[in-house]
């Protein structure tokens, strides 16, 4: 049932892609409601997977990796419809978003499923999942958040250099991807630092110690200090537009680098490394 | 015989008549409608519109073919009466065009495809009042009300399927479009006006009407901006305090005579702290410019001067032409559509003449039959009017059919045709015994070989048994 759920969002996830390629093209309102319709659908369907997932996850006590990956673009998707409904319209991300919902479909798909977490029995505290959603959910405002970012500077090149072109025409304003970027920053970083609180508490209450200086952890807690220093230069000096959009997609690169290959290649209690 | 019309376009516009000639015949200052007039003085046209804008003066008639020529001379004579020229002179600067050439001129026109600036919109308006006034003046009628419908939907598809109206093309409009991509809603945003000539204020208009919060006015003689600034309900600065004036504005719009830089990098570098580098736009239309080149290195700095924006015009222009090529085929097949229909409204005719002649016929058989059998209950009256109407309608298919499909090919011939074994242009005469007696010779005939056929079938089925 939940493979067919799967198979069922993926192909409606593409069908909507397609539609918004062509919202793209033509700016038309009408494919952009189908659009966002058939995504709708899609979301039923992937939430439905995601129900039966969680009983799952919860009486065979295994996570995979490649569920993780999943989670992401359900994320994702949740995020475009919240920013849909906010007053801030930035329809045209659907066209950029969408790829990165369908490769991490994909990736889901093709992951072996031998890469699971270790399931001891300490895991089942209250701090674990909390730890693992609030780190989740961070991690996807910031992916949304470099896609608005690349946006960003895809346009603001161009209106820079007096080449107006065809992402001039096809964008939102500039002001409105920096404030989606902006939201995602304060969200991300909110989550994430409730990701590392409550992992500490959580490490406490297993291991006795709160902090462990493995590689995740230290990685982490450079994204976090990006993040940090970005809200403290924003608030206080102004960094905005291009900077705060390339700091985004630093942020992005380091974040690749702790879900991948730290994750998968570095060995330690934390990551998926045998 | 069928309606055999010719429609007419005879008018000039900016391509081909210098604004001498066209303000002598747009009719503005006589009482009369152009219409009414015509309608009196020349009558020999079955409809007419009337189109004057400020580039074109056109009028569009349907006449009936065979008055075309009554109809034009009466027409030069109206016309060289109304603008005193003489025909001889106007004559080169007209174009005349008929049938497919007229009906794709008007909804070349209406798209905006003609017009001075390719896709302009106002034109499909003016149009439109064209033609109320025509319904006004009773001159337009099933031809012209069915042109001017589908003109305005072939103008409405063109609108959204191509981008003939996308973007911007004067200087002022294309400003306005890049602020409000740099900037977003400008509900919320301010505009510094630098310099109180003229200028500046027709490109603040844009900004103004568009809502922005506030309208500030940087000027060298105060007065003057203290003057702009109360029609604005703006604030006005002088020079010096101009740093000030930047760190609040969102939008700047520089057009002062002054013959240097008055906004250079460093002071644009000093405000953005005090800023919060909140994106800033600049356009410098003055010439020579008011505003450093170098002000655009600056961050969430975006300055665009004169030739700038007009580069932008330039290639929006350009991108229209495009579409105008795309438009042109949508018309193309739109012009293609109409006709059709025209020619269906010449053997319209002949088909109502035949179905109501059938009609005709059936009534009287009907009523014949009913006299003779008294007896009928209302169930089996019924039955037989059935039984007529679907017999008329499937005879009546094959003539129909064959006009409709072969006109193409054979023209007017296949009208013709029917109308003569229909007699359809003479009287309607009962038909008598001894005129049917043709018919039961040919059904005896029929008959026969109908019964020859049968017998050598059954030969050959004989043939089959015995082998």
């Amino acid at each position: 049932m939940a493979d067919l759920f799967f198979f069922l969002s993926f192909c409606i996830y593409l069908i909507s892609w397609i539609g918004f390629i062509f919202y793209f093209k033509t700016l038309k309102k009408e494919a952009l409601k189908y659009a966002q319709l058939v995504l709708l659908v899609g979301f039923c369907f992937h939430t439905l997977f995601w129900i039966l997932k969680i009983y799952q996850i919860f009486t065979t006590s295994l996570l995979s990796f490649k569920l993780l990956l999943n989670f992401l673009s359900w994320e994702l998707v949740f995020i475009y419809f919240l920013f849909t409904i906010s007053p801030i319209k930035i329809y045209t991300s659907g066209f950029f978003l969408l790829p990165l919902v369908l490769i991490f479909f994909l990736l889901s798909f093709f992951f072996p499923q031998e890469v699971f977490s270790p399931f001891r029995p300490h895991f089942k505290s209250f701090w674990f999942p909390l730890h693992a959603l609030t780190g989740l959910i961070s991690h996807g405002f910031l992916l949304f958040g470099a896609t608005t970012s690349l946006m960003y500077i895809l346009q603001e090149r161009e209106i820079k250099k007096k080449h107006l072109g065809l992402f001039f025409k096809k964008l939102p304003p500039l002001e409105y991807l920096d404030r989606v970027n902006e939201k995602c920053l304060y969200l991300g970083f909110i989550f994430l630092s409730f990701a590392m609180i409550s992992g500490a508490i959580w490490s406490e209450l297993a291991f006795g110690n709160y902090w462990r200086w493995s590689p995740k952890e230290i990685i982490t807690l450079i994204l976090w200090l990006i993040y940090a220093v970005l809200i403290h230069q924003r608030i206080l000096i102004g960094w905005r537009g291009k900077k705060a959009a390339y700091m985004f997609l630093l942020g992005f690169s380091i974040w690749l680098i702790s879900f991948f290959v730290i994750n998968l290649f570095s060995k330690g209690f934390h990551t998926y490394g045998s | 015989m069928g309606l055999e019309i010719t429609i007419l376009v005879i008018g000039l516009n900016h391509k081909t008549a210098p604004v001498e000639i066209r303000e002598k015949l747009v009719f503005k200052n006589s009482p009369l409608h152009p219409l009414e007039k015509l309608k009196k003085e020349v009558s020999s046209f079955k409809e007419g519109l009337f189109l004057s804008t400020c580039n074109r003066v056109e009028f569009y008639f349907i006449l009936e073919q065979n008055q075309k020529n009554r109809f034009l001379t009466d027409f030069f004579s109206f016309i060289e009466n109304e603008s005193s020229f003489k025909w001889k002179d106007l004559e080169p600067h007209f174009y005349f065009l008929e049938n497919e050439k007229a009906i794709k001129h008007l909804f070349e026109v209406a798209c905006g495809l003609d017009s001075l600036v390719i896709g302009e919109p106002q034109i499909l308006g003016q149009v439109k009042s064209a033609y109320k006034e025509a319904l006004n003046y009773r001159t337009s009628g099933i031809v012209l009300n069915r042109l001017l419908h589908k003109c305005f939907s072939v103008a409405k598809k063109v609108r959204t399927e191509t981008g003939i109206g996308g973007g911007a093309i004067s200087i002022s409009y294309a400003a306005y479009r890049l602020a409000k991509k740099i900037l977003g809603s400008l509900k919320d945003k301010t505009v510094l006006l630098v310099g109180a000539g003229e200028m500046a204020e027709l490109a603040c208009m844009h900004f103004v009407s568009e809502g922005v919060r506030k309208v500030l006015i940087a000027n060298r003689t105060l007065s003057k901006a203290v003057e702009l600034a109360e029609k604005f309900r703006g604030e006005a600065y002088s020079l010096d305090e101009l740093l000030n004036a930047l760190i609040k504005a969102d939008i700047v719009i520089s057009s002062t005579g002054a013959p240097n830089c008055i906004i250079t990098k460093n002071m644009v570098a000093s405000v953005l702290k005090p800023r919060k580098y909140k994106p800033l736009f600049v356009i410098d239309i003055a010439v020579p410019r008011n505003v450093e080149p170098e002000v655009n290195t600056l961050e969430n700095v975006y300055l665009y001067d004169i030739d700038d924006l007009k580069f932008v015009v330039e290639k929006n222009l350009k991108a229209r032409e495009k579409e105008a090529t795309r438009a042109k085929t949508i018309i193309e097949t739109e012009v293609f559509k109409f006709q059709k229909w025209l020619k269906e409204l010449e053997f319209y005719p002949t088909l109502r003449a035949l179905s109501e002649k059938a009609e005709k016929l059936r009534q009287k058989e009907l009523a014949k039959t009913f006299k003779k059998l008294k007896n009928l209950s209302e169930e089996e009256k019924e039955a037989i009017e059935i039984l007529t109407r679907s017999l008329i309608q499937k005879l009546l298919y094959y003539p129909i059919n064959f006009i409709k499909k072969s006109y193409h090919e054979e023209g007017k011939y296949a009208i013709s045709l029917i109308r003569q074994i229909y007699e359809l242009d003479e009287p309607f005469k009962e038909l008598s015994d001894e005129d049917l007696n043709i018919l039961s010779c040919e059904t005896d005939k029929e008959v026969s070989s109908d019964s020859q056929s049968d017998s050598s079938k059954n030969f050959n089925s004989k043939k089959i048994l015995i082998q």
